[in-house]
């Protein structure tokens, strides 16, 4: 072959070479910008904080989430809660676990709501949408 | 081709065989570096999990805190004596046998009543400590003491 031409082959090849290189990790530093996984683990984190903060105390007490949670469905059992969007892969889903007193039970989903409600009555948490106005009054 | 294309092609691939490994290592690299990030954002402090969890033991009637049976008022941070022990303290807070090791145990130690109660999968392998006042009431009167729990992070 050609000296000049097999060059400017391999200077191609070079080039195409650098350019794969550079596409494929600017591609994983924007999937992971893009991606909220660090919201949902982080929302999902603070709802099994307020299980335990709820279990912890005497009485009945009800807290509001403070941010916007519609684009998001909650499922909350006896020992976890599960965080995920509609028509998502399982392995999107996030899920947290917590360990309740004997005879306490954790219940409710929330679908896709903006305000999200956590309320302890007698033995028993739920998760659920906050009412108008529940929170009007208060400090 | 003559002998020296023959060296240049020989020479270029024997680069682009050690540059391949190099870039993938880079690549990979990067990809741990991001990943490293994004835990770190989302790392949850093992002091606070801990401290929200052990709220239950000293104000929670179905833990330890003293609740008077006339009235049916709850004292938070009062500890029943008749309760610490370690029936109530299994029915408190219980991790799952398997894999439990993982989760957060404590060793809840009453100082002056020199009373200790460890949860299910406790290995003794402390990693937070923290005292806090207490009254203790023992049937009769009560008596000031001190709560210290010890928490086993994941081992």
């Amino acid at each position: 072959m050609d000296k000049k031409a097999s060059s400017v082959l391999y200077l191609v090849f070079e080039v195409l070479a650098v350019l794969a290189v550079v596409w494929m990790m600017i591609s994983v530093a924007r999937s992971f910008a893009n991606s909220d996984r660090i919201v949902r683990i982080n929302v999902a984190g603070d709802m099994a904080l307020m299980v335990n903060t709820l279990a912890g105390i005497p009485g009945d007490a009800v807290v509001e989430y403070p941010q916007n949670v519609s684009e998001y469905i909650f499922v909350l059992n006896s020992n976890t809660v599960k965080m995920f969007k509609r028509n998502d892969k399982p392995v999107n889903q996030i899920e947290k676990n917590f360990w309740l007193p004997q005879g306490y039970n954790a219940e409710g989903v929330l679908e896709e709501k903006e305000h999200l409600c956590m309320a302890k009555e007698g033995q028993v948490i739920k998760i659920r949408e906050c009412e108008a106005d529940e929170f009007q009054g208060t400090v | 081709m003559n002998s020296k294309g023959q060296f240049d092609l020989a020479r270029k691939s024997i680069y682009w065989m050690i540059a391949s490994v190099v870039i993938t290592m880079v690549v990979i690299f990067f990809v741990m570096i991001i990943a490293s990030y994004q835990s770190n954002l989302t790392a949850l402090p093992p002091e606070l999990l801990s401290g929200l969890v052990s709220l239950r033991f000293t104000q929670n009637t179905h833990c330890f805190a003293y609740q008077d049976t006339v009235t049916g008022k709850v004292y938070p941070g009062v500890i029943d004596l008749a309760k610490f022990n370690t029936e109530r303290m299994r029915q408190c807070y219980s991790v799952p046998e398997e894999g439990g090791y993982r989760e957060l145990n404590f060793r809840l130690v009453l100082v002056n009543s020199k009373i200790e109660l460890v949860t299910n999968d406790y290995y003794h392998v402390d990693k937070l400590t923290t005292s806090q006042k207490v009254l203790v009431w023992n049937g009769v009167n009560f008596i000031e003491d001190t709560l210290q729990i010890n928490t086993q992070v994941d081992i």
